[in-house]
């Protein structure tokens, strides 16, 4: 496809390696978020890249990443697929550049699978998902991992994966159809108001799906955060309540 | 919400099927709003600001 637009660079772009795929699929199913786990390879990715008219594709692994459950694991898993990226990334030159997945919730492995991908591997930057088992980003548990990113000044992408409470929202529904969306919003609301950002302003943050729903929500969100002490306090008292009027049931 | 510099093209493969990958590309050429040097910016430009070694 030659246009306006031809020799495109696709930054968000995914593999799934095929010991990846084995592994995801062993540990939670072959229907990740609801939605079958695609075969890859880069030869019929190079195949699609040629019709689409797109020079690079930016490799990233997404939903559900690597870590499902066990540190060990998930440490040894991101390490196969950012050194299978690399590979990649080595036999066609110019054709892939690639995101290090990190074993987070795994601080340590994280820390360390950051310097070896970006430092022995040199990949182009790091994939992190929205949330960890309810962890997101702007977490203060997270802070060695974002700091450390923003001393490399590195490019975050930032993936969307499924909320923890899908089971009651999804509606049965595929996630990448509307929980990704919100989980984006979620990730990147609280990387702005925990002061992650803030924090850490050389990290280059590139979000999937135009933002989410942050176009939408952009100004409420601005309108909401100027009232954030009331709302904060509001919320606590709607939380409040109806644990009070649990305990006392109880008690009776 | 953002600059045209902070904008960049992904297609999601593999997840989204090349059909619609080129449904999208179809549809985003035909936006009369882009110059072709805003295009030239999305779909190459402002990536190579941010990984200078694709040079």
């Amino acid at each position: 496809m030659t246009d306006a637009f031809s020799d495109r660079i696709d930054v968000h772009f995914h593999y799934l390696s095929p010991e990846y795929r084995e592994k995801m699929i062993d540990a939670i199913g072959s229907s990740p978020d609801g939605f079958a786990a695609p075969q890859w390879s880069a030869e019929s990715a190079l195949a699609m890249m040629e019709r689409m008219g797109i020079a690079t594709g930016m490799l990233s692994v997404s939903s559900p990443g690597v870590h499902f459950g066990n540190d060990v694991r998930a440490r040894a898993l991101a390490r196969s697929v950012n050194e299978f990226a690399a590979r990649t990334m080595g036999d066609h030159r110019g054709r892939f550049g690639g995101f290090a997945s990190l074993p987070l919730p795994d601080i340590d492995g994280a820390l360390e699978e950051i310097a070896y991908a970006l430092d022995t591997l040199k990949l182009d930057g790091v994939v992190v998902l929205t949330n960890v088992n309810g962890v997101y980003l702007g977490d203060k548990r997270l802070d060695p991992v974002f700091d450390e990113l923003n001393r490399r000044g590195a490019v975050v992408f930032i993936h969307p994966t499924s909320p923890i409470c899908w089971q009651q929202s999804a509606l049965g529904y595929p996630r990448p159809m509307i929980e990704f969306t919100f989980d984006s919003t979620r990730a990147v609301v609280n990387l702005i108001f925990s002061g992650a950002t803030a924090r850490c302003p050389k990290l280059r943050i590139i979000v999937p799906h135009a933002g989410g729903t942050l176009p939408f929500l952009a100004r409420r969100i601005r309108l909401r955060s100027a009232l954030r002490s009331s709302c904060v306090s509001s919320t606590m008292t709607l939380r409040a309540r109806p644990a009070r009027t649990r305990s006392r049931r109880y008690s009776r | 919400m953002t600059e045209r510099s902070h904008i960049l093209y992904g297609s999601d493969y593999v997840y989204t099927p090349e059909a619609v990958v080129s449904a999208h590309l179809s549809e985003l050429l035909s936006n009369k709003l882009l110059s072709p040097d805003d295009f030239r910016a999305i779909g190459r430009n402002n990536a190579l600001s941010l990984f200078p070694q694709l040079h």
